[in-house]
Formats: structure tokens, C-alpha cells, sequence
């Protein structure tokens, strides 16, 4: 009986709740929308989608799974009752919750025993235990090393070159020493020791006679199924009886060979990568793997390694293959801090970062930042910009990739320059401002955290920062924070129960009313408790986590630590609750100065925008922080009569805006700076031509000539041209007249100049035109995915299920529920179409690997169809030999040769039954 | 948020808003540990330094206090990365203590292990350290405690010092106050007041310190109420002969010392008394590469050296004060900022702050304008513009300094305010005999005798001298509180510190009412000017009024 099927006819049996659940569970399924019930089986069996899921695991959930693969045979399953033998820690009744999540994840297919073939309406009131499979391609996402124990005999033989000779060699010697010589024809080695090592009935009778050390050496192998031995492919059966005679001769030659190292393939594993044989001589380990190689109970992979069998690390376990059920998540005591505190330091990094995130893109947008031939900006750059503004430069580097991953640094691939392009943004209030910022970096695929560091060290904005994981891990890092900041004072949850994860408390009520501290956890126990949470990604997290915290902390969603009320609604994507709490916790933007006599200008807090550009314009900001402090002095202000400013003007807008009278030193200075500005006119000009007399003058500007050059009289007897010497010397040789050249005038060569400054100064408009053009006002990045979701839920309303009919919902459910409504949507679409449709489709390609796989376990032949290399489909009786890397090998019995097919060729696969179609 | 006074600014400043209802006692919180920088009209700027969060410390304030001062007074959120680094920097006072050892001598000891590794393995730190004695105790060379205590502080780990001190000479000095039957004061009965009774308490029970009060608050009194507790032989260094007799006026009056018990070290005399008051100068004058007065610190034993103003405090004295740390030492001053940046010097060879005067004083004093300062632009006439035009640079200053207009600017200025009592200052002598010429008003300027100078001041006090020109090398000797006007036609007093300090004593507000006027001269566009900008915002940033007006 097919996984797959099963798993087909348990998914379209299952109750729209539970199939809705699901869907919120593993989105990946439905991205795109699946077809019908044996796609979203196939799909939620598929090797991705069950890496995916098992990504999301908690601890009890994966070491649960792990169990059920280890101890449940792939076609007969396990029951709960052989599982609770399996799990240390845990009996049969607590498991069961954490097991109906697993069969409701569709990781684990429940059938009631004995398996009948699938039956969609189907009664569950059965007789008998209920069977549980693990999903096919577990195997493949677990490894083979899953639950720190090694491969099975069976598998060793298989897969390990020369190893069936070495198991035969060792497994021979025992049934030899057991005066039971075996026929060598049907004698299957690997199984031999399988049923030797089984039928042992506890550890010990399995190591009598054992050297000493043998023990602890073996302990080593407790959590690492693998060690690394020097010479581990010596003919170990003459090394003992050597060793046994020469007696401590062989030591010294043997010291070096005894070093184990656990090699810690195993992702799952906890334990740290090297290791030394702990208080046991090297000639004992020697004697050990020796004495343990010799029955095959440790098995020589290489010259280098050796592997100690599932069945041998079970025994070694007593048969249990979690040795420890972690039903809770580890007990830490997490510093309280006031809540004041926290949302001191939150709103203040709110603040700070909308107000380094400004001057960054004032900065950007006066001088745009060049990229590097290897990718990403200099180093140089980022340190100017830093002093620019007043941050540290590995804080640069940070809101660089922030400005980047919220799209208001763009890269100009034309120029290789990075742009600021703001437009939208410059327009919001501080409050939308922010929840840009965090939106983007919630789900930004980059880890800013990873620049500076790494050999070769990773340049800001390049593509090494890239990591497609990172929206997951940093996701959900900060559910694990928000649960350790939530578990306010509660103790150990309900052992029974798992604990309800996604859905927290709304964000209103998770401040403690009564005492006003909440946690806030270091960062060594958040990734502890992601260890718990997420136990597969822990180890990828562990580098990443500091960065993840660390720019939390930066944007303000978490304060000294703790996970704040916005922070937990960005967490949430409540992107609208968020804007509310943090419009209400921000101040209102101050709209007057005070004036001071010492020439400065003093905001009181957040400057309305408008008002602050133009005081950027008449004075220096100074110093950094809420408050704006302005200087003014003789040089800004003679900037602000360049930009076109009056004496007249600034005093009534200073008057307008001032809460204090004006100072009299300032009104001086700017009375001062007036009368001394425009003394003197500048403008730009190629080329100047005077002339004796002004009617000469006036003369030539009214001819066709003065036109062509652009001439522009600055006196009667001066005027101006914008082209070269050489252009205004022909023309008016051309006019008839006889110019006098000034000395030093070049007249050679001299277009190319004047071509190039008309460049220049006709460049500038058009690439602020380009700017002007960019289109309706920019969004950010969040608001755009909303747009797409409501536009999607217009599309899915036609065959929306049940839940379309609650449409007197407001704006906001039905937006924060877009995803439920996608989710109703494609339940809908699964409900129309028919369930098992063999053979077509999505689920086709994993029919045909579980049927392979069944084949290669079960030894049995089958009927292939291949395309092949000529586009014709072929069928041929073939016996699987193994699938692996996209190849299934295969032993053609009519050429009696093994050949290997593309899996992508395979179109189908049909299992030829014991007996009737072997050769 | 709070709708408090303060806004704490990222850059470690604290902009205190003057007029907030709360202003006052938020002033008196952060004074503790922060230094007032900038103090114009409405926003006062203090700046948290760690010597600052250091004096807190010493003064007994934890970090806990000052994070809630912050958090009380201010408006908006206070920037989180600044809170953990005053946390971290005041944890870091007090880490090591240099103690008296019975057996050992002097030693550095400290509850932090790795502390005392770090500082044991600087380069420079581990000379001045003797035998280790055990895992948190380090022998000191006696001679090597202020040299030690400067490398700590710049390393980052003040020490606290509770060595002790020697015993210095006895010498009974007592105060006048309270004594009924004493010498009758000149000026009626009188006592310490409680401030100044504070003071001397917390200096005496830290041993070594630095008393901040503002000018006027009677410093003079708190030194001589040190001695008194002392009552040993004492040294007091002060900035100059002028000051040098004030002190002793002033301690012939407060206490029971004796004219033939108090002498003066300076350039004029050189009397070693029981109370020696000597001169800056003359301590750090140089003859032939060596200070020859220097020894007058450590040849005697002095029970208690007093400095006066330690904010004027030259580099050879802060040198031989390194040698001294056996002994009493007692700062006074107005304010703990140097101009040279040596308040690290101060604290770890004079010693943390011991007490700082309620701001209500310094409010009397201070920072209501004392003075109106006008400054005056003149506009060159042509040619003297196009002779500045062309001048070198060396010659640019002068020539603009010493215009011909500002003696017509001057000759009208004292016409308007005919009356009262004009003082006249400037750099460029000929320039000043012009002007003195065409007033028809003395002149003081180098050349003229010592006794000439105190006939004129003495004429100028009693207002029988309207006015009076001055030039540079009067400065010194300035303490002509009766002036109502001074005219400053060219040159600037020393540092800006100084400029502000002898304003303030030259220009106190009027028995009627009526504010001081301080008029500047300068030449428009020149680099006069430029000068005059500097000096407007240093004023300004003082708390005094300032205004540009046309020349008249």
C-alpha cells in the first residue's frame, strides 16, 4: 500500500478545519495552488516540502518523528505503543497530542491496522491499534544518521563499497565460532548480524568478553554514530591475535592510530565536533575497535572512519532511540527589566533610526554611492558617510543594507551607482516611516549582520550578504523572543499539552498590569529556546541570532531586550496595529524654535519636516539626538541667499516659527549678510568679447550671428558667449568682422570643451526629470504585498468557501485574513476535483519514486517506462538497484548489465509481483 | 513620555529647557553629573563626561540614580546605548583603591580579579607597582601614587584613594566666627554659612577634593574654615599678587592668623610663614631649565595645600602635585572646565569634586546677564580698506584693530554716557595715547610707575577719575567694580575663559538697578570681526545679553 495514497485519502477525508489548519501551518503547499488531494499529498510528502515543515518542528514534535523513522518498518509503520517504547521519558498518553499534530501536519499517515486500501469514507472505529507511517521522503530529509544513530546493517552492506566483504568476513568468524557454517549462496551477512545483534537481550551480553575500554570508548559513540580512526581498514582479527601475542610490544605503533574524533555529520546532533578518548590508553582503544570491528560491531567505513550500526546503538540504548523527551522547552531564569525601561530604550531607537535613516538618504542623494568592482560599496564611502552621520561604521553598514532592502537606495546600473529615491517616503508621517523600515526588514532575504565580517570580508550591499533563509530565521527568532518575553512569571507550560505557537496574545494585554517588568532575555537564551522551538534551523540561527537581536534593538522593535507591543505587531504583520501604537507613543512633531543669542536655533523635539529643511537651509545642524540644534553663521546664511532667500523673508519665517523674539545679534547678521550679498554677480561663460565701442556691440548682438553664440551683453561693451573661444572667433569671421584675440585666449581644440560643459549643465535637469518621472508615488514594500493579497482576494472571492460569507467584516480582518482567505480558496478548489487521480499530474513523480523506492527495499522487479534519449517512451522489466541524486540505478536483467536513468525520464513505474515476473 | 524639561540628546548632551516649570529641580538633579557647557537664554546645554559620572560617584550617586534622574526629566525617550554606557562608565570608579597597608605600605586593591590583571600588565602601570601580594592586592611605591592614579584614570579605572594622609605640621588656625570674645571683625559678626560649613565637611571627610562654587560664594571663606579644621601649617597657591593679598586680607579677618603668621611668595616677596600664600607665577617660573620655586611644595610640611581657581591650574604645578599626594589638597573654583582639557588632571591629582554650590547662588550670580555687552561695527573708510586689502597678514589684525574711526566711536560712546564711570581698554599703545589725548584722560599703561597706577585706580574707586584708559598691562589688576561702562577698542583678554571671568567681577549689576555696559569696537569685514564672532558666541553661551549696533 502506497504512503502517498494513504496519505491522498487521509487528506481528502480530513475536515476543512483541520485541512485549513494545515494550510496555515505549511503555506508552501499552496504556493502555487495545488490541483487536487494526490497533488497536495505529493507535494506535502515531497522532499522540500517535508524539509520545509520539519524546519518549523519543535523539539518533541521532531524527536517524535525521529522515532517513528527509526523504529517503524517503511511499509508497516509503527504503533503508538512501540513508539512510547522508543521515546525515553514520555508514556504512550503524552505522546498522543504531540503525534495528532504530526498526522495533522501530514508528516505522519495514521492507519488503523491492519492497512486497508484506501477508502475514503471509511469509519474510524476500527478494531485494533492504529499504525503510523512516516511520509516518504523522510528518509531523505533526515539523513541517515537521524537520531544520532548509525546506518542499519542492511543499509551498510548496500551503500558502503567493500563493505558486504568485511560484514561477511566478521559475521563469518561468529557463525564460524558458533559451529554453524552458513551456505554462502543464499546467506545474506548483513541480515546474519542484524538477527545477532537483535536477539541480544541487553548491552552487556552483547559486549562479553570485551577488552577493557571497550565500554567507554563505545559511550563515545553515544550521540555520533561516526568516529575517525587511523588504519581502521586493518585486517583487525590478525592485529588482535598479533597484539594478544606480542603483548605490549604493539603499543607504541598503536598510540597514534587510537585517536577518535566524533565527526559530527549529523545536523541534528548536540554534541561539539572533536573529541579525545577521555581516560582510556591508547593501546585499550586500539584493543577495543579492534575486538569491535573483529564481530562487526563497529564497522569500518574507510580508511579513516568507522560507523557503529543502528542496530548496536540501539541495544546500546536499551532500545530507545530519544534518550531524553524534552516535552518543555528548557527552564531559564530571564532577567526582568522595568517597563519603563524597555520602552525608553524601543521609542528612542524608533526615533533614532527614522532620524538616521533621513540624514542617510540626505547624504545618499548629494553624493550617490559608487559600487565596487567586486560588488557592493567601499569601504571608504561607508566611513565618510559614517562621520556624516555621527554613527559608527558598523552601524553604517547597517542602515546602508536597511535603506537598500526598503528600496530607498536603489542601484543605478548604468552608472553603478546607488541612488536615493525617497520620493514616497519623504512624504509619510514618522509613524508609517517606521513600519516601511520594519516591514522591509522582517522579510528582507539579506543579513546585514554578515557584512564586515567573513574572509574575504563581505562588502556592504553586495550579494554575498545575500541568504534566501533569512525572512524564516529571523521570523522566527522573533517568535522566540516573543514567547520568552511573553512567559511573563508563568512556569513550565502543561507538560501534556504543546504549547499553542503562531497565535500570541493580542498585543494590548500582554503588559503586566500589576508590576511593571517584563522579561528580557539575553541572547544565549533565546537561541536556547529556539533550540527547543526549531531544533533543525538552531544551527544555522546560532551565527545569525546576535545580528537578528541586535537590529531589533536598532529599529526599536525590541527595547533593552524585551519584545515591545509594536515590535510584537510587526512580529505578527499587523502592520496597521503597529502604525497605531507607534503614532500614539511618538511625539507629535514640534512646529517652533527657540531663538538664541548665541546664534543658535533649538528645536524642541521632531522638527515638522518642512519646516526643517528649510532651517537646514539657513543654518548648520549640530550635535545628534530628538532635539534639532541649528547654528547660524555668516556662511549658511549666504547659502540661503544663494538659494534665492531674503533677509526680509527668513526673519518673518524665523518670526513666524520662533517661540522667542528674534535676538538682536541674529536679526544684525542677517541684515549684514544682505547687504553684503550680490555685491558681486557670477555666472558661467565660455568665452567674453569686448568691444571699443558700444554701437559696435550693439550692432553685432542684434545680428544673426549674436544668436548662434548665444551672446549675452553684461555692460555696453562687454558680453558673454557660453562657447569656446575658437566657435565665437569663426562665427564672427564669418560675420565679416576681424576680432582681436586676448593674449593666452586657446583657440585650438576648443569645441570639444565647450561640447562637454553644455554636457554637463543640460545633464543635471534631465536626471531630475527622470526622478520626476518615476511614476505614481513610491510604496513600501509591505504596502505593496498588501495591494497584491487584496488584489488576489478579489480574485478568490468567486470560489471562496464558507468563510467569504462573514463579508460584513471590516476592512482590517479582512485584510489581516488574507491568507485564510487564499487558504479557503484553495480548499475550495481541492474540494471540486476528484481525489486519487493515479498517474497524473503533480503526484505522478512521487508515485513513481515510492514505488522505486519499494522496489529497491522489496527486491522486486519492475516494469519501467523511460523516455529515452530519442523521445520515444520505453518499457522494460528492470531491477531497482538504488535511487539517489536524481538517478535511480538499475540492473537490466536482458543485458545483465546496471544502468542509471534520470529520474526526470521516468514516466511510470509498475511493481512486477514476487514470483511472477523474475527472471 | 513625560512632559519633562530635559532632552537627551545622542551625542551625551542634555539640552535643559530654562523656562519649564520643572527646570529648577531638574537643574539641581543633573548638576550632580553633568558640567554645564553652553548657557544662553532658553536652552542650556550639560554635557555627561566620565569624569563627570566619576565626581558623582565619588560624591556617593550610583548609576541606578542618575539613569532615573534621566528618565524622570525627560521629555523624550532617553537613547538606550547612552544609559548602559553611564552604567558602565560609573561601575568602573572605585574598581581599585589605593589603601594603607599596615604591613605593606601603600597598596592598590580591588573586588574585580581582572581589573587588576589589566592594569598590572600596561605598559606604563606596571613600574609603579611593587611585589604582588595576593590575587587582589598590589604594592605601590609611595612616591608613584599620583603618577599611578593619572595612568589609571587614563586607563579607565579611577581609583579610589583611601591611603590617608600625612599629619603636616601643627599650627592652631581658628575661625572668628561665633567667638564673641575674639577680635572684633571688621565687618560685624558673621559665620559660615550652612553651604559653606557643607563644603568643608565633605572635603574633610573625602581628604582630597575639588569645591565648586560660583565667584562671590566665598571660597576664601571655605579655605580658611579648611584650615581651620586642619590647624596645620598651610600653602595656598593662587593665580596672582592681586588675589595673593585679597587671601590675606581676607584671613586676617577671618581667622585668628597674624599678619606676622601669613606670608606671601610671589614675585615681590619671598616669606615662607605657617600660611604661605605664593603665586602661580613665581612657582612656575623657569631659570635655566629648572623651576627654582617649585621646592617651596614639598620642602616644607605643609598639613593642607589650598588651590585657587584649579581651573587655572598651570602644567608644572599639576606635575609637582603628583609628588604630593601625601598631603591634604583642597580645589577651589567656579567651574571644573579647563580650557586645556586637563580635568582629568584635576581629578586624579587634586581629587573628585566634594561639593558643588545650589544652583539658586550661582543663579544670583551668574546667569541673570551680569553685564549688557554692545558691540559696536564700524565701517572702515575707504582708504583704510584698501590699505587692510593689501596689508600682509602679520599687519592685517593692527591695522584694523587700531582704526582711526573707533577713536571717534570712543570720543562719542563717553559722551553718552557722561557721568558715570568709563574705563577704556586696548591692545595697540599709540592708539590708546591718541584716544587718552582727545578724552584729555590719564593713561595706564607699562611704562607708568606702580605708584602712579595705584594713585589712579584709587582716584578712579572714589569717583574723583571719570574715566580712565587702560591698556593691556592692566588687566591683571583690574578689580574696579565701581566702573558702569568699559569701551574695549582693540585686543581681547587671554583665554575666553578669563575674558568671561573678569567681566563678570568688573560688571556686577548696579546698586540702582542699572546693568553694567560693556562696549566692544570692531572693524566690519575684517578679521576683527571674525574675532569679535568668536567672543559673541562665547558670551552669549555664558548667559550674557548681547547686542550689534552701528557705529553711532
Amino acid at each position: 500500500m502506497s504512503t502517498l495514497q494513504l496519505l491522498t485519502s487521509r487528506l481528502a477525508a480530513a475536515p476543512d478545519a483541520e485541512l485549513l489548519w494545515l494550510l496555515a501551518r505549511r503555506p508552501d503547499l499552496m504556493d502555487p495552488p495545488v490541483a487536487d488531494f494526490s497533488a497536495l499529498a505529493a507535494r506535502a510528502s515531497s522532499r522540500l516540502g517535508v524539509a520545509r515543515a520539519l524546519d518549523r518542528l519543535n523539539l518533541p514534535q521532531l524527536q517524535l518523528l525521529t522515532a517513528l523513522f527509526v523504529v517503524a518498518d517503511p511499509l508497516q509503520g509503527a504503533t503508538a505503543e512501540q513508539l512510547a517504547a522508543a521515546v525515553a521519558g514520555a508514556g504512550e498518553e503524552q505522546l498522543a497530542p504531540w503525534l495528532a499534530e504530526l498526522c495533522a501536519l501530514a508528516l505522519v499517515v495514521p492507519v488503523p491496522s491492519p492497512p486497508v486500501p484506501s477508502a475514503p469514507s471509511r469509519t474510524a472505529d476500527d478494531a485494533g491499534p492504529a499504525i503510523f507511517l512516516p511520509v516518504a521522503s523522510l528518509r531523505e530529509v533526515l539523513g541517515a544518521h537521524s537520531a544520532g544513530l548509525g546506518r542499519s546493517y542492511a543499509e551498510l552492506a548496500a551503500s558502503v563499497p567493500g563493505c558486504r566483504e568485511r560484514l561477511a568476513a566478521a559475521a563469518g568468524r561468529t557463525a564460524a565460532s558458533q559451529g554453524d557454517p552458513p551456505d554462502p549462496a543464499t546467506w545474506d551477512p548483513a541480515a546474519a548480524l542484524h538477527d545477532a545483534v537483535t536477539a541480544c537481550p541487553s548491552p552487556a551480553a552483547l559486549l562479553a568478553g570485551a577488552p577493557e575500554g571497550t565500554k567507554e570508548l563505545l559511550a563515545q559513540f553515544r550521540h555520533v554514530p561516526m568516529g575517525s580512526v587511523a588504519h581502521a581498514l586493518r585486517d583487525a582479527e590478525a592485529r588482535q591475535e598479533g597484539s594478544r601475542q606480542a603483548g605490549s610490544t604493539q603499543a607504541g605503533s598503536t598510540q597514534e592510530e587510537a585517536r577518535l574524533a566524533g565527526s559530527t555529520r549529523q545536523a541534528g546532533s548536540r554534541q561539539e565536533g572533536s573529541r579525545q578518548t577521555g581516560g582510556i590508553q591508547g593501546h585499550q582503544a586500539a584493543e577495543a575497535i579492534d575486538w569491535l570491528t573483529a564481530r562487526g560491531l563497529l564497522v569500518p567505513l574507510d580508511g579513516g572512519h568507522v560507523e557503529l550500526p543502528a542496530e548496536v546503538g540501539l541495544l546500546l540504548r536499551n532500545g530507545q532511540v530519544i534518550p531524553g523527551f524534552a516535552a518543555t522547552p528548557p527552564a531559564l531564569e530571564v532577567p526582568e527589566i522595568r517597563l519603563s525601561v524597555r520602552d525608553n530604550a524601543a521609542m528612542g531607537s524608533v526615533a533614532a533610526v527614522l532620524r538616521t535613516m533621513n540624514s542617510l538618504l540626505e547624504s545618499v542623494a548629494g553624493n550617490p554611492l559608487a559600487t565596487l568592482r567586486a560588488g557592493g560599496v567601499g569601504v571608504r564611502a561607508v566611513r565618510q558617510l559614517a562621520r556624516d552621520l555621527g554613527i559608527d561604521v558598523a552601524q553604517s553598514y547597517f542602515y546602508l543594507e536597511l535603506a537598500a532592502l526598503a528600496k530607498l537606495i536603489k542601484l543605478n546600473p548604468d552608472t553603478s551607482q546607488w541612488h536615493a529615491v525617497a520620493d514616497g517616503w519623504l512624504a509619510r508621517d514618522r509613524a508609517a516611516q517606521w513600519v516601511w523600515l520594519a516591514a522591509a526588514w522582517l522579510d528582507s532575504d539579506r543579513m546585514p549582520s554578515l557584512v564586515g565580517t567573513g574572509q574575504p570580508v563581505v562588502n556592504v550591499l553586495s550579494g554575498e550578504a545575500f541568504r534566501s533563509d533569512a525572512p524564516m530565521l529571523r521570523g522566527s527568532t522573533l517568535q522566540v523572543l516573543e514567547t520568552l518575553c511573553t512567559a511573563a512569571g508563568t512556569a513550565a507550560e502543561d507538560a501534556a499539552g504543546p504549547p499553542a505557537d503562531g497565535a500570541g496574545p493580542a498585543p494590548a494585554g500582554t503588559s503586566p498590569a500589576g508590576q511593571a517588568t517584563v522579561p528580557s532575555p539575553r541572547g544565549d537564551q533565546v537561541l536556547a529556546h529556539f533550540g527547543w522551538h526549531h531544533p533543525r534551523p538552531a544551527r544555522r540561527v546560532a551565527k545569525a541570532l546576535a545580528g537578528f537581536l541586535s537590529e531589533a534593538e536598532l529599529l526599536g522593535l525590541s527595547g533593552a531586550g524585551a519584545l515591545t507591543d509594536h515590535g510584537r505587531a510587526i512580529v505578527h504583520r499587523d502592520w496597521d496595529g503597529a502604525l497605531a501604537l507607534v503614532a500614539a507613543a511618538l511625539p507629535e512633531p514640534v512646529e517652533h524654535l527657540l531663538l538664541q543669542g548665541d546664534l543658535t536655533a533649538v528645536a524642541p523635539g521632531f522638527l515638522a519636516p518642512e519646516l526643517a529643511a528649510e532651517l537646514a537651509l539657513l543654518a548648520d545642524p549640530e550635535g545628534r539626538g530628538a532635539a534639532g540644534v541649528y547654528r547660524f553663521s555668516a556662511a549658511s546664511i549666504q547659502r540661503a541667499f544663494s538659494a534665492g532667500r531674503t533677509a526680509e523673508g527668513i526673519l518673518s519665517f524665523l518670526a513666524q516659527h520662533s517661540a522667542t523674539p528674534v535676538p538682536q545679534p541674529l536679526e544684525y547678521l542677517l541684515r549684514d549678510a544682505q547687504s553684503r550679498h550680490g555685491r558681486f554677480t557670477v555666472g558661467q561663460a565660455g568665452t567674453y568679447l569686448t568691444a571699443e565701442d558700444a554701437a559696435a556691440l550693439a550692432e553685432l548682438l542684434a545680428g544673426g550671428a549674436a544668436a548662434a553664440l548665444e551672446l549675452t551683453a553684461i555692460s555696453p561693451t562687454a558680453a558673454v558667449s557660453p562657447r569656446s573661444a575658437a566657435e565665437v572667433v569663426s562665427a564672427l569671421r564669418a560675420a565679416g568682422h576681424s576680432p582681436g584675440i586676448a593674449p593666452g585666449t586657446p583657440l585650438a581644440a576648443g569645441s570639444d570643451d565647450g561640447g562637454t560643459r553644455r554636457g554637463t549643465t543640460s545633464g543635471a535637469p534631465r536626471s531630475r526629470d527622470r526622478a520626476a518621472q518615476s511614476g505614481p508615488e513610491m510604496l513600501a514594500p509591505h504596502e505593496v504585498a498588501r495591494l497584491l493579497a487584496e488584489e488576489a482576494d478579489e480574485t478568490f472571492e468567486g470560489g471562496a468557501g464558507p468563510d467569504a460569507d462573514s463579508g460584513a467584516a471590516t476592512a482590517a480582518v479582512v485584510l489581516a485574513s488574507a491568507a485564510e482567505a487564499a487558504a479557503a480558496a484553495q480548499l475550495g478548489l481541492l474540494r471540486s476535483r476528484p481525489a486519487w487521480t493515479p498517474g497524473t499530474g503533480e503526484s505522478a513523480p512521487a508515485l513513481a519514486l515510492e514505488q522505486l523506492h519499494a522496489a529497491v527495499r522489496g527486491k522486486q522487479a519492475v516494469w519501467l517506462t523511460a523516455v529515452g534519449s530519442d523521445g520515444h517512451p520505453e518499457r522494460r522489466q528492470l531491477f531497482p538497484v538504488s535511487v539517489a541524486g536524481g538517478r535511480v540505478r538499475v540492473f537490466d536483467p536482458g543485458s545483465g548489465r546496471e544502468r542509471a536513468i534520470g529520474i526526470h525520464r521516468v514516466m511510470g513505474v509498475e511493481i512486477i509481483a514476487k514470483g511472477k515476473g523474475a527472471p | 513620555m513625560t512632559d519633562g524639561p530635559l532632552i537627551v540628546q545622542s551625542d551625551k548632551t542634555i539640552l535643559l529647557e530654562v523656562d519649564h516649570p520643572q527646570a529648577t529641580e531638574a537643574r539641581h538633579a543633573i548638576a550632580a553629573f553633568a558640567e554645564l557647557e553652553r548657557a544662553p537664554e532658553h536652552m542650556h546645554t550639560y554635557r555627561i563626561t566620565p569624569l563627570g559620572l566619576w565626581n558623582a560617584r565619588a560624591a556617593g550617586l550610583d548609576a541606578e540614580q542618575v539613569l532615573d534622574t534621566l528618565l524622570t526629566y525627560s521629555r523624550f525617550p532617553v537613547p538606550h546605548p547612552l544609559l548602559v554606557d553611564i552604567e558602565d562608565v560609573m561601575s568602573r570608579y572605585g574598581r581599585l583603591r589605593l589603601e594603607k597597608d599596615p604591613v605593606h605600605g601603600l597598596v592598590m586593591r580591588t573586588t574585580d580579579f581582572p581589573v587588576l590583571e589589566e592594569v598590572m600588565h600596561a605598559k606604563k602601570v606596571g613600574p609603579l607597582l611593587g611585589p604582588r601580594i595576593d590575587a587582589s592586592t598590589v604594592v605601590v611605591h609611595s612616591s608613584q601614587r599620583g603618577a599611578l592614579k593619572q595612568l589609571l584614570l587614563k586607563a579607565g579605572w579611577p581609583a579610589e584613594d583611601l591611603a590617608g594622609y600625612v599629619d603636616g605640621t601643627p599650627h592652631p588656625i581658628e575661625l572668628t566666627a561665633g567667638d564673641a570674645d575674639a577680635v572684633a571683625p571688621k565687618d560685624g559678626t558673621w559665620s559660615l554659612r550652612p553651604y559653606q560649613n557643607l563644603a568643608v565637611e565633605n572635603f574633610w571627610a573625602g581628604g582630597s577634593g575639588v569645591v565648586v562654587l560660583p565667584c562671590g560664594a566665598g571660597k576664601t571663606i571655605v579655605g580658611a574654615a579648611a584650615m581651620a579644621v586642619s590647624g596645620t601649617t598651610t600653602l595656598i597657591l593662587v593665580t596672582n599678587t592681586v588675589s595673593a593679598r585679597q587671601w590675606k586680607a581676607e584671613l586676617l579677618k577671618r581667622t585668628s592668623l597674624t599678619e606676622a603668621e601669613i606670608g606671601e611668595y610671589s614675585g615681590a616677596a619671598k616669606e615662607v610663614r605657617p600660611v604661605t600664600i605664593a603665586t602661580y607665577q613665581v612657582l612656575t617660573m623657569r631659570r635655566g631649565g629648572l623651576h627654582p620655586h617649585l621646592e617651596l611644595l614639598n620642602d616644607n610640611d605643609w598639613g593642607l595645600i589650598i588651590y585657587d581657581e584649579v581651573h587655572l591650574l598651570p602644567a608644572p604645578i599639576f606635575r609637582m602635585t603628583a609628588d604630593l599626594q601625601a598631603r591634604r589638597r583642597l580645589g577651589l573654583t567656579a567651574t571644573l572646565v579647563r580650557e586645556d582639557g586637563r580635568e582629568g588632571e584635576v581629578f586624579s591629582l587634586i581629587g573628585p569634586k566634594r561639593y558643588d554650590a545650589p544652583w539658586k547662588d550661582i543663579e544670583s550670580q551668574g546667569y541673570i546677564a551680569p553685564a549688557d555687552c554692545v558691540e559696536v561695527r564700524i565701517d572702515l573708510p575707504r582708504d583704510e580698506r584698501m590699505a587692510y586689502a593689501m596689508a600682509d597678514d602679520a599687519d592685517k589684525y593692527r591695522l584694523c584693530a587700531s582704526s582711526e574711526s573707533k577713536s571717534d566711536v570712543v570720543e562719542k560712546l563717553v559722551a553718552q554716557h557722561a557721568g558715570e564711570q568709563i574705563l577704556v581698554i586696548g591692545q595697540y599703545i599709540d592708539q590708546l595715547d591718541e584716544i587718552a589725548g582727545r578724552l584729555d584722560a590719564p593713561l595706564i599703561k607699562g611704562s607708568t610707575t606702580v605708584k602712579e597706577r595705584e594713585r589712579l585706580f584709587g582716584e578712579f574707586r572714589q569717583g574723583l577719575l571719570k574715566t580712565l584708559v587702560v591698556s593691556k598691562v592692566a588687566n591683571f589688576s583690574i578689580d574696579l567694580p565701581e566702573a558702569s561702562v568699559a569701551i574695549q577698542v582693540s585686543g581681547s583678554f587671554g583665554s575666553r575663559q578669563e575674558e568671561a571671568q573678569r567681566l563678570g567681577r568688573l560688571m556686577r549689576p548696579k546698586a540702582d538697578g542699572r546693568t553694567a555696559r560693556f562696549y566692544a569696537l570692531v572693524a566690519r569685514d575684517t578679521i576683527d570681526a571674525d574675532f569679535a564672532a568668536k567672543r559673541q558666541r562665547f558670551l552669549a553661551e555664558q548667559g550674557y545679553a548681547y547686542r550689534i549696533i552701528d557705529a553711532p
